[in-house]
């Protein structure tokens, strides 16, 4: 493709690029961010995503197959524990106007300037190699994508002026000088910056998407063919397994542990997922979104791999397969939209890179050393300010320059994933002073400094310095004879450890010194005064999130001379903002005394401009703090925790006593409602008790005074009196049988069903022609039994037989009765034709002294224990009782039982 | 109920860990193809899917 095309396409996207950071700077304005929800948050974490992602896991997966997914699964493994990790760095980010890991670092070792001096050197060193991969693949692709015309081209990379990574540099620093130091936020965050991040991360996951679908879909005939093509071939079988043995299970390890750690503590990662986090809360969707959007990208590496190993001559670079495919195939617009991605991927990560590398330079580096100067001290109102954001932006031409010098020199000659790792095992010595910073009391700066100085030591000689030899910038004999011609010396095999590849070597020694020295220092040296208080604050960050501001040591200082503090080195626009979103109380009287609140406000807003060092340099002169022993401040904090222990112990006991009240006005409302029943029961029974007492007594008193009475008549009053005997006998069994199923008491037995319910039905056959109700039965001949006695499972018929009987039709009653069997269950159904039962009423229905109000009746018949009886009896018997009720299909209630065999 | 989830973050991370570690991965590491797929990637995707629906679970706010 002519080379014009890449150059304006590259332009035009960089320029859609500044379009939308000024929307989101506009809209953020107008007080409408378009980056604060989870969506562009999880995006902005997918800066991770860089060219060593887009083009790099080709070239790797190319040459060693799965190993390239390692760096993904990392963060994905971890990405649980990201809530709980992460809550709490944020929480005392926020807390105390962090605003790069190398601030976090030292802010919780005593505001340590020369803790945040060498940890700021130690990254710089470490992060150049990784932005220098960046350019390399801008370089690499324009160059791949433009080859075809190189020879009528401007561009060649051996003459300064002619070299085109040059000027994507030069574009690139542009961009970041003007969206990453427009003004000097205390908070240091860049609403247009991570809009135009969460776009890249889009455009690269797109494009990268578009062209595995090219190389799969279009160039194969699916993932199928690809890998079917790639097990038949000698030369790219080996990439659908895992090459094993303790070198490669060594190194996974190793990457694993390198990625889990970089996702969140890379300067640029931390930048994204700390200081521009606008709400916690996000973490958690985070933690899915963007292990999602990984695998997403990451789908279509290793066909890509292999179809570059099928299709590509030998000699094609495999870290530009995804570029070089398209292009051989003749699908050059393709092969553009890839090349903006790979751009894109690239420069997102050194866009964030560069200005989080320029905070950390600024504040840790050069401000410490500024502020000490006799200028600094007489500046005018802001210039500190104006200086700061200066000194800035020459930081980020001179890291680019850095970048771009390593590039050329070193970068230029190895794989893109070769140079990354190496960073990643720089950022690993900063983990042990950070977790231990979190969760480690005793944790202190000697431990710290030490550790980090021993870790980097290692880091250095056993991978910067061996790449630098084997690419002849210093003598190569290094790596054969090792350090000082000590053959315990090598760099690749230190102490004699030649069973590991590189990154492993490096990682595995750095760690032993770095926690070594960090642990030793920390148990074996105290801690001062300012390490004491900070490190409470980031052990028990809870306590002081929910409390405005713990007073540890007393602070005295002029109200008027903090205000002055702010005016003249935040300038007067920032200082007056600043002031007028405090809503404390700025002195205690109405004297100049400041109070401690708003001593701490100052404190923090001076960090998050200049870092926690420089700020604690700054405010020091302008304030008397008490003298306070190690021992008086251990007793403060300990009594500190001790109130604010009480205090959750009171809360927790409130919390307690409400669920406590809660669950007895529960109770109570359950015990009213069954007052209410055994009420309403006892009513029923009395009434339904009375009626047949009342019928005998009148009967027995007409046979005592009547003596002339027929004997038909005496008869038939006798058997009148004997029929109300039993329907108070009948009462009165179904009271005592509620009480004994109350008291788990009856004897279980087995009952032939059809005998029983053909004894039920001939018992109420009487009552069932008197109301010419029509009965359908439809059994099957078989001999069933139930475990159930007899008795009771003649109850449950004339139940179920009495209910029907009562609530089916007036006028056209009619009544069904069907039973089914299969292998293991006897299912049983009496349906009736009358009104539905209401909805409402059904989940009380087999309650205890319940009765469903029909039409048909003014008050209902029976004491309301017939249903609580019978569902009771069925499940004693291992079966279930349902209900089925509708207008057109009128009330069934179905019994299955398990069959007995 | 914090507890319980912050036990189960930690009991996924372990089981994330140990799964995609070797020798674990070893158990899958032959020259196989699944419906078109090596094993191997087969069995690493699947496992990765898995670890993201259970953090999306985990990162539901409890109601």
């Amino acid at each position: 493709m002519d080379a014009k095309i890449v150059v304006l396409a590259s332009l035009f996207y960089l320029i859609l690029l500044f379009m939308i950071a000024m929307y989101a700077i506009r809209s953020a304005n107008n007080g409408r961010s378009i980056v604060n929800n989870p969506y562009i948050y999880a995006l902005s974490l997918a800066v991770y995503c860089t060219a060593w992602t887009f083009y790099g896991s080709v070239g790797r997966a190319a040459q060693t197959g799965f190993s390239f997914v390692g760096v993904y699964l990392g963060p994905t493994i971890t990405a649980p524990l990201w809530y709980m990790l992460m809550r709490k760095v944020i929480l005392i980010s926020k807390k105390l106007h962090i605003t790069s890991v190398v601030d976090f670092i030292s802010s919780r070792y005593g505001k340590s300037t020369f803790l945040g001096f060498i940890t700021t050197i130690f990254l710089v060193i470490g992060i150049i190699p990784y932005i220098s991969i960046q350019l390399k693949a801008i370089g690499s692709s324009f160059d791949i994508i433009t080859q075809h015309f190189s020879d009528a081209t401007f561009w060649d990379s051996n003459v300064f002026y002619r070299d085109k990574v040059n000027y994507f540099t030069i574009l690139l620093a542009i961009f970041t000088i003007l969206f990453g130091t427009r003004h000097l936020d205390p908070n240091e965050r860049h609403e247009g910056l991570i809009a135009a991040i969460a776009f890249e991360s889009i455009i690269k996951l797109g494009t990268f998407l578009i062209g595995g679908i090219f190389v799969v879909y279009f160039v194969f005939d699916g993932f199928s063919d690809i890998f079917s093509q790639a097990a038949a071939n000698t030369n790219t079988s080996r990439l659908i397994t895992f090459a094993e043995g303790p070198r490669s299970s060594a190194n996974w390890f190793w990457v694993l542990v390198l990625s889990a750690v970089s996702a969140f503590f890379l300067p640029r990662q931390f930048h994204v997922a700390v200081v521009e986090n606008t709400n916690v809360s996000f973490v958690r969707q985070a933690s899915w979104m963007f292990p999602l959007y990984m695998l997403v990208i990451n789908i279509f590496v290793l066909p890509i791999a292999i179809a570059g190993l099928l299709k590509l001559p030998t000699n094609a670079e495999s870290d530009m397969f995804l570029l070089s495919l398209p292009l051989s195939e003749g699908h050059s617009w393709i092969a553009l939209l890839i090349y903006i991605g790979g751009f894109s991927a690239a420069a997102s990560m050194v866009v964030v890179s560069v200005i989080s590398l320029s905070i950390m330079v600024s504040n840790n580096l050069l401000m410490p050393f500024l502020l000490k100067t006799k200028s600094a001290k007489h500046a005018s109102s802001g210039a500190l300010s104006n200086a700061s954001l200066q000194i800035r932006r020459i930081i980020i031409v001179v890291i680019l320059f850095l970048s771009y010098m390593f590039y050329k020199l070193v970068s230029y000659n190895y794989p893109l994933v070769s140079i990354g790792l190496i960073s990643f095992a720089a950022i690993l010595q900063l983990f042990p002073a950070l977790i231990g910073g979190l969760f480690w009391q005793r944790a202190n700066k000697k431990g710290a400094i030490f550790g980090i100085l021993a870790g980097f030591v290692i880091w250095c000689i056993t991978l910067p310095i061996p790449t630098l030899a084997e690419s002849g910038i210093i003598d190569p004999k290094l790596i054969s004879e090792g350090y000082f011609s000590l053959s315990f010396l090598k760099p690749y095999a230190l102490f004699g450890l030649d069973q590991m590849d590189s990154i492993s070597h490096s990682c595995f020694w750095s760690m032993v010194f770095n926690i070594t020295t960090f642990v030793g220092f920390s148990m074996f040296t105290d801690q001062d005064v300012d390490e004491l208080t900070q490190a409470d604050i980031y052990m028990n960050i809870e306590k002081y999130t929910d409390n405005p501001d713990i007073e540890i040591i007393k602070k005295e200082a002029s109200a008027k001379r903090l205000k002055q503090l702010l005016f003249r080195f935040l300038g007067a626009e920032k200082a007056t903002a600043v002031l007028n979103a405090y809503d404390g109380k700025i002195s205690s009287t109405d004297d100049d005394k400041a109070t401690s609140e708003f001593i701490n406000y100052v404190e923090r807003i001076l960090s998050g401009a200049f870092g926690a060092a420089s700020a604690k340099l700054l405010i020091s002169p302008n304030i008397r703090q008490q003298t306070i022993s190690i021992e008086q401040i251990r007793e403060v904090l300990n009594q500190t925790k001790e109130i604010i222990e009480y205090s959750h112990a009171l809360e927790n006991r409130t919390e307690e006593l409400q669920r406590t009240t809660i669950e007895l006005a529960q109770v109570n409302k359950q015990l009213q409602h069954l007052d209410e029943l055994k009420a309403e029961f006892i009513s029923t029974v009395t009434h339904e008790l009375r009626t047949p007492i009342t019928t005998i007594r009148s009967f027995t008193q007409m046979l005592e005074k009547k003596t002339d009475l027929s004997p038909e008549k005496r008869k038939e009053f006798l058997h009148i009196i004997l029929k109300e005997c039993d329907r108070v006998k009948r009462l009165i069994n179904q009271v005592l049988d509620v009480e004994k199923l109350d008291n788990h008491e009856g004897n279980m037995g087995k009952t032939h069903v059809n005998s029983t319910l053909q004894f039920a039905i001939d018992r109420l056959m009487p009552v069932i022609d008197e109301k010419n109700i029509t009965l359908t039965v439809k059994f099957p001949d078989i001999h069933s039994t139930v475990n159930l006695d007899e008795d009771k499972l003649l109850q449950v018929f004339l139940n179920l037989l009495t209910n029907a009987i009562k609530f089916c039709d007036t006028q056209e009653g009619k009544i069904h009765i069907s039973g089914v069997t299969d292998a293991h269950t006897l299912k049983l159904s009496f349906t009736n034709n009358g009104k539905p039962i209401p909805v409402g009423f059904m989940p009380q229905l087999f309650q205890k002294f319940t009765q469903v109000k029909d039409g048909n009746l003014a008050k209902p018949e029976g004491s309301g224990l017939g249903l609580f009886i019978t569902k009771a009896y069925i499940e004693r018997a291992g079966g279930t009782i349902n209900v089925f009720s509708s207008e057109a299909q009128g009330t069934t209630f179905e019994l299955v039982f398990p069959k007995d065999r | 109920m914090l507890q319980w989830r912050r036990e189960l973050r930690w009991a996924i991370f372990f089981i994330g860990g140990f799964g995609l570690s070797f020798p674990f991965l070893s158990l899958w590491n032959k020259s196989i193809l699944i419906l078109g797929f090596p094993l191997m990637y087969v069995y690493i995707w699947i496992t990765w899917g898995l670890l993201i629906y259970f953090t999306y679970i985990l990162s539901k706010k409890k109601r």
